[in-house]
């Protein structure tokens, strides 16, 4: 409702000479208030419509993000993997010929620590150990990732081992399993 | 609808302040929202980048590292031991003792020890590595002569025994290698090139060894001709001691044939370039022969070629060899260092290796 009381309206008066206050010649939209109120209507709903179009660009990106680091850390834990394997052949070899020639002097070990991230894109995330692939998964979100990996010797409970990310630790010993890599965190 | 008509009077009026107010609030508020989504992207634009970083960042290969370390630190060693027994071969078997061996074998591998400790720890690496003498008391090598038409008697000539006892107590004999040579028709007063005057493993050139109060089993090399389905005319034989398949090898026209026996498995190589070489599927050697008990090594039929043979064999300082009482014999033995023990250990922050091996320079991989 107009407020034909109110002091804009008199200094309107007062500028503009005695106005006609009847309804019909009143060339005003909105008062004062309805416009302040439709002003903040519309901040509010840009406002609302940024934040949801920002967040949706975000959670995308966390996603690719997230996808691209557990696809690194995969691929970096294959690699220790199979580079740990070559390097427990030759002990392995080393350690049948030592038995071969009945010589019981040594010992057979290889240990390989592996720095993965703790977190990636500020999730958490577990690492599936199958028997010719690491399988990584957010917890938060709808990522896996899956990373093929090739060795001689067999990992120890492969298939039914999960871990969760940060240090891992690759162990060979000939006396323990001189067929198996252990992987298991550090 | 808002109050759009332009204000020409007082211009204090709130109405038109409102307006260009409410409009800067606006575009504040707006930037404010637009710098929390730029400044959350930033944020996660900044992790792909380090890891991307982090994934192509390039790294040290500790295990190939370690496994290529292993590779050299063994080859010295085993370098060491052949110079050292090269450096041997002229000395007298009874004025070196095992101590004295067992010295100059350390000495060489502590002085490259050191070297190669003090470059890895340059690296931020620590590598530790020991090589033991294996305990021997005298070894013997080879008995080479320039002297033609050699035959495998006790006294290198035609007339000589051809039944006679290379070693008669040895611990360990890890190598035995025989070289046939060709060209010798004269030898066998026949002008057929035949070189090994036999064509049965009765009756071919056999080495025989017997571990005490064993039967003896028997190595025999032999030549027979090729069968319609091989391509050559001339072939040699090995049977093994173990009732295995025998192992052969094509004769070309000319050029010597080698068989290397060494801890079981055999090698055959004919001609001096090596490129006709066959490896054999089956063991030559008697099984377990030379793993600690005593055994003596003969020579029958040796008669039936020219050539020479060399071995590698080792007492204990208990139990020192015996070699036989041939003439052949007597200029030909010299002490040489049997092989070593060694174990190595590579460390780094990430990473640890370790292995132990025993290093006998001159067998066939």
């Amino acid at each position: 409702m107009t407020d034909l009381d109110s002091p804009g309206r008199e200094r309107s008066e007062s500028g503009r000479g005695r106005r006609d206050r009847r309804l019909s010649v009143d060339d005003r939209g909105v008062s004062i208030n309805i416009g302040y109120t439709a002003n903040l209507v519309v901040m509010t709903v840009i406002f609302i419509g940024l934040v949801t179009a920002g967040t949706g660009v975000i959670d995308s990106e966390r996603t690719a993000v997230a996808t691209t680091e557990l696809d690194v850390a995969g691929n970096q834990l294959a690699a220790a993997i199979e580079s740990t394997d070559r390097a427990a052949r030759v002990a392995k070899t080393d350690a049948e010929d030592a038995e071969d020639a009945n010589v019981s002097d040594g010992n057979y070990t290889v240990v390989q620590e592996v720095d993965l991230p703790r977190r990636t894109a500020d999730e958490s995330y577990t690492i599936a150990i199958e028997e010719d692939a690491i399988e990584l998964t957010a917890d938060d979100r709808d990522v896996r990732v899956v990373v093929p990996y090739d060795t001689e010797l067999e990992i120890e409970d492969a298939g039914d081992l999960t871990l969760d990310g940060g240090s891992i630790e690759i162990v060979y010993d000939y006396d323990e399993d001189p067929e198996a890599l252990e992987v298991r965190s550090a | 609808m808002a109050d759009v008509i332009p204000w020409t009077g007082d211009e204090s009026g709130s109405d038109s302040g409102s307006g260009s107010t409410d409009r800067g609030q606006l575009i504040l508020v707006t930037g404010f929202a637009l710098a929390v989504v730029f400044l959350g992207l930033v944020l996660l634009l900044n992790s792909a980048i380090y890891t991307e970083n982090v994934a192509t960042r390039a790294t040290a290969d500790d295990p190939k590292e370690a496994v290529e370390i292993r590779e050299e630190s063994f080859a010295t060693i085993e370098g060491y031991i052949e110079q050292q027994n090269a450096m041997l071969a002229d000395e007298d078997i009874e004025d070196i003792d095992a101590a004295e061996l067992d010295d100059r074998v350390n000495e060489n591998v502590d002085r490259w020890t050191r070297q190669a400790q003090d470059r890895a720890a340059r690296q931020g690496q620590q590598l530790s590595i020991d090589a033991d003498p294996i305990p021997a008391s005298n070894v013997t090598t080879t008995w080479e002569d320039d002297q033609s038409d050699r035959f495998f008697t006790d006294n290198r000539t035609a007339a000589g025994n051809e039944s006679w006892t290379v070693l008669e107590e040895a611990n360990a004999t890890r190598r035995f290698v025989v070289t046939i040579e060709r060209g010798a028709d004269e030898a066998f007063g026949s002008t057929d090139n035949t070189h090994v005057n036999a064509s049965s493993p009765e009756a071919g050139l056999q080495i025989e060894i017997a571990e005490a109060g064993d039967p003896p089993e028997t190595v025999s090399i032999y030549e027979r001709e090729g069968t319609a389905e091989e391509e050559g005319d001339r072939y040699l034989n090995v049977s093994g001691a173990n009732d295995g398949p025998e192992c052969t090898v094509r004769l070309p026209e000319a050029g010597n044939v080698t068989i290397e026996i060494a801890d079981g498995n055999g090698t055959l190589i004919s001609n001096a370039s090596a490129e006709n070489r066959t490896t054999c599927e089956a063991p030559l050697w008697p099984e377990e022969i030379g793993q600690g008990d005593d055994h003596e090594i003969s020579i029958a039929n040796g008669d039936v070629a020219v050539g020479s043979f060399w071995l590698v064999t080792r007492g204990t300082p208990e139990d020192p060899v015996v070699v036989g009482e041939a003439e052949a014999i007597d200029d030909e033995i010299a002490p040489a260092v049997y092989g070593v023990d060694a174990r190595l250990r590579y460390v780094t922050d990430e990473f640890a290796f370790e292995t132990a091996t025993r290093l006998v320079p001159g067998d066939p991989p």
